[in-house]
């Protein structure tokens, strides 16, 4: 009896020890075909990443010869679904679009419930930028960032959570210029931070150029300024901050610190530690798929623009936001974003 | 506008938009009937569906499984006690207690026609409100919608089964699951207690089915469930007759209750599932005899089925006119939009009034096609209340399960269900409100935002706004006018001047 189970172990062993070799000898390209890569949405069906998500997966599909399929897991902003990608199974079969400027300033500020890391994801590539505007409502009395900056009582900008960009970019660009601001916090998204700008409840807000370029036709709201040093490729008219008034080093530095947050953009991101060969195809994947002009065009059409950005400069980039900071310039960046104003 | 209805009407005459809309109504339908899985399980699983449609068909095949959800969610409030969508809580009270006394069939018949007539209101303002919108919504800010909320939260006293207090405790109750998770403003998470899926709070199809399916499987599988005889199950099509005439007698409840429903559908933040509670309590608070209110009184039937449908003609307004849903549900129809490469806002209706004019009418017709397969297929349907509880509890059972692991893929939702069904047992055993404690949790967030917002920009004096001194005085008035009126009701009849005030 001992024996037989002796037999079986060997037998079992020497199976596995054969599936093993098989699977070392197989190349990345070789692992994708016919298996299922869930590409994650930390948001609900129906909005931006989602719409951006259903418009790759099919690229996607026919690059890796795997069936892609986009799971929405919505729920803390996006937190909760990059907490478990971060600690899914290294077997590259898992990627996520996120908002990388949104991931990187949780992590910044220490948020509650962030238990990944950029530091060690797996970046594929940077699917679209952003960068910030700054919109007024014309039911406030200020138009221009000069009418704010006489004002006589805080100006008030609108924001989604205190803990969002929308609130973060808005306190920087304050403190760049000497602003008097106060955040009016809580509204359930970008559309009603819009309302509230549009019925007068708050003077203006900061939203992406993209979201910009759809909000300044309506009769409410105009774009002021880019906080960038470049102007937006959206909104070429639209002059930016530096070329209206005129900043000091110190002050240039928020401005600078929200492009770069802002530049990060919506990235496509996998696991940490995924085999070097799996990574590689799946970054090379991505950059085809995000570079293909037939993509490109499809997504001017359905106005969701691309502006692809390769792994490691993605990675540069993080390291400029998060890496490169010392503890005092942290603490002082958490200060401003969400205590100051 | 002629010319608007004249295109709409062409855009909707189109047989592969009426038979995708047909299609629609039918899954609508079903998923209504099933607990649990409401209007916005309805649209996230179509979704997927439309993409590559033209505009017209996708969004009209979208919003009539949308539209019609309720309907049918009607069937198991009514003959089983069970919501099939979350807002058919508040047609359980009454309707449930309408079958077990035998009137199930008048019961069905009057959800049936309040649904359908009901919904019919909300498309004719839809249309009327289309060219007014944008001033009226802009002129709804966040003081207004925070007393549109507490207005929302002072009815749970109204609402209670028993006793007003017990009512107040359930919607604290409500309150209280609804602070769990991230809140909106600082971004903190509370009472998580390190589980990642309290992160996002308490979720509301666990809370629903935990709160009502729970404890009607576990009276199923206990025995305790009450049988009723078969002549009160057994729904002829003479007696849904006899609910639908009992809806067109009341015409003036059921146009009241569905402007409810359009007006709460419009003001985007207040959730829809507020809509058939506040018509329930404003029937109750009018009614001849308020007092028959819980025990199977048919305008309890009527109020909330009739809001329920209108209001996705209001929510609908201000998602075509301006871009904001006015629902859950019309958020995921708005995601539909963007992914036909259509962005309603306030451009929208001027570049495609046709487009909005064809899926009013959509709306139209489904809702009158629903009345239709429900009122043929109901006597059929309603035969599951005389299944024996030992094959109705298991199959409850799965769909109960199914209905919250669908709802977002998350098999800890089905935990929770359950967990939450240990409450709802005891709430039912000890009679507090199950309804109050499901208004209380949808008002709580927000609440809380706007009370933030207003006082962060206009300090106390928010209400002194005049629309939020409008509100005001609207709550104090639903407050006190069922009792002032039943003052007056009963002075009148002590003077023996009013044979009428006892019926």
């Amino acid at each position: 009896m001992a024996f037989r189970v002796f037999l079986h172990a060997v037998c079992l062993f020497w199976a596995l020890s054969i599936g093993a070799a098989a699977a070392l000898a197989e190349t990345a390209a070789e692992f994708y075909r016919g298996k299922v890569v869930k590409l994650v949405v930390g948001y609900g069906a129906g909005g931006g990443y989602d719409t951006y998500a259903r418009m790759l997966a099919p690229h996607l599909e026919e690059r890796l010869g795997a069936t892609v399929v986009v799971e929405n897991r919505p729920g803390g902003g996006g937190i909760v679904a990059l907490n478990q990608v971060a600690a899914a199974k290294p077997d590259g079969l898992t990627v996520m679009l996120i908002s990388a400027g949104s991931a990187a300033f949780g992590q910044i500020t220490g948020a509650e419930g962030v238990r990944y890391d950029l530091n060690t994801i797996g970046f594929l590539g940077r699917v679209v930028d952003d960068k910030r505007a700054v919109l007024w409502s014309t039911r406030s009395p200020y138009r221009t960032v000069e009418d704010a900056l006489r004002s006589p009582r805080p100006i008030l900008l609108g924001a989604t959570s205190r803990t969002d960009t929308i609130a973060a970019t808005a306190a920087f660009f304050a403190e760049a210029l000497g602003l008097d601001i106060k955040i009016v916090a809580g509204y359930k998204g970008t559309k009603e931070v819009a309302l509230a700008a549009l019925r007068g409840e708050v003077d203006g807000f900061t939203v992406s150029d993209s979201s910009a370029r759809r909000y300044q036709k309506d009769d409410g709201l105009t774009a002021s300024v880019i906080l960038s040093r470049e102007r937006s490729k959206l909104l070429p008219d639209l002059p930016t901050v530096f070329e209206v008034v005129s900043v000091t080093e110190a002050q240039a530095w928020w401005i600078d610190y929200i492009d770069a947050l802002m530049s990060l953009g919506r990235a496509l991101i996998t696991t940490p530690d995924v085999p070097d060969d799996r990574l590689a195809l799946l970054r090379e994947a991505v950059r085809d798929v995000l570079t293909d002009p037939k993509v490109i065009d499809e997504a001017n059409a359905k106005r969701r623009p691309l502006n692809y950005a390769s792994a490691d400069a993605a990675k540069q980039r993080i390291d400029t936001v998060i890496g490169s900071l010392s503890e005092e310039q942290l603490a002082n960046v958490r200060h401003v974003a969400q205590e100051k104003y | 506008m002629l010319d608007y209805l004249a295109q709409g009407l062409a855009l909707f005459i189109d047989a592969e938009v009426l038979l995708l809309a047909l299609l629609a109504v039918v899954m609508g339908l079903v998923l209504g009937v099933l607990p649990g899985l409401g209007g916005l399980t309805a649209l996230a699983l179509l979704l997927p569906f439309v993409y590559g449609m033209e505009p017209m068909v996708g969004l009209g095949f979208l919003l009539a499984a949308h539209a019609v959800v309720y309907t049918g969610g009607a069937l198991t409030a009514v003959a089983l006690g069970i919501p099939g969508a979350a807002p058919n809580a508040a047609t359980v009270i009454d309707g449930y207690p309408m079958t077990q006394a035998g009137r199930g069939g008048a019961a069905l018949g009057a959800a049936f026609a309040a649904s359908g007539l009901g919904g019919l209101v909300g498309v004719a303002a839809l249309i009327a409100l289309l060219p007014f919108l944008q001033p009226i919504v802009l002129h709804v800010g966040s003081p207004e919608t925070l007393m549109f909320a507490v207005m929302g939260i002072i009815y749970v006293g109204v609402l209670g089964e028993r006793s007003m207090t017990r009512g107040l405790i359930a919607g604290g109750l409500g309150v209280f699951l609804a602070l769990f998770g991230y809140d909106r403003i600082a971004g903190v998470p509370r009472f998580w207690l390190g589980f990642e899926y309290l992160l996002d709070g308490v979720r509301l199809v666990p809370l629903v089915l935990g709160l009502f399916a729970v404890p009607e499987i576990v009276a199923l599988t206990l025995g305790n469930h009450k049988t009723t005889d078969r002549q009160g199950r057994a729904v002829g099509f003479a007696q849904i007759l006899r609910g639908m005439k009992a809806v067109v007698k009341r015409r003036y409840l059921l146009i009241r209750s569905s402007l409810i429903g359009v007006f709460i559908g419009i003001v985007p933040g207040v959730g829809g599932d507020t809509a058939p509670f506040v018509a329930y309590a404003s029937a109750k608070q009018t009614a001849e005899r308020p007092e028959a209110f819980g025990k199977g009184a048919i305008e309890g039937v009527i109020a909330p089925e009739s809001s329920n449908n209108a209001k996705e003609g209001g929510a609908l307004v201000t998602t075509l006119a301006l871009g904001i849903p006015g629902s859950a549900g019309m958020s995921v129809l708005l995601g539909g939009f963007l992914l036909l490469g259509l962005e309603p806002g306030p451009d929208f209706l001027a570049e495609h009034m046709d487009l909005a004019v064809g899926l009013a009418l959509i709306l139209a017709f489904a809702n009158l096609a629903a009345v239709a397969i429900m009122v043929v297929a109901s006597p059929l349907l309603v035969r599951i209340a005389d299944v024996p509880p030992r094959i109705l509890a298991p199959v409850l059972s799965v769909l109960v399960v199914l209905g919250a692991f669908a709802y977002q893929n998350e098999p800890l939702d089905v935990v929770a269900t359950f967990v939450i069904g240990l409450l709802g047992c005891a709430m039912k055993r000890l009679g507090y409100s199950r309804p109050a404690l499901v208004l209380g949790f949808v008002m709580a967030p927000l609440i809380e935002t706007y009370l933030h917002i207003s006082l962060q920009r206009y300090g106390l004096e928010f209400i002194l706004r005049p629309g939020a001194l409008l509100l005001l005085a609207l709550i104090l008035a639903g407050l006190f006018w069922g009792r002032a009126r039943r003052y007056f009701l009963g002075r009148a009849a002590r003077n023996g001047r009013n044979g009428n005030a006892q019926i």
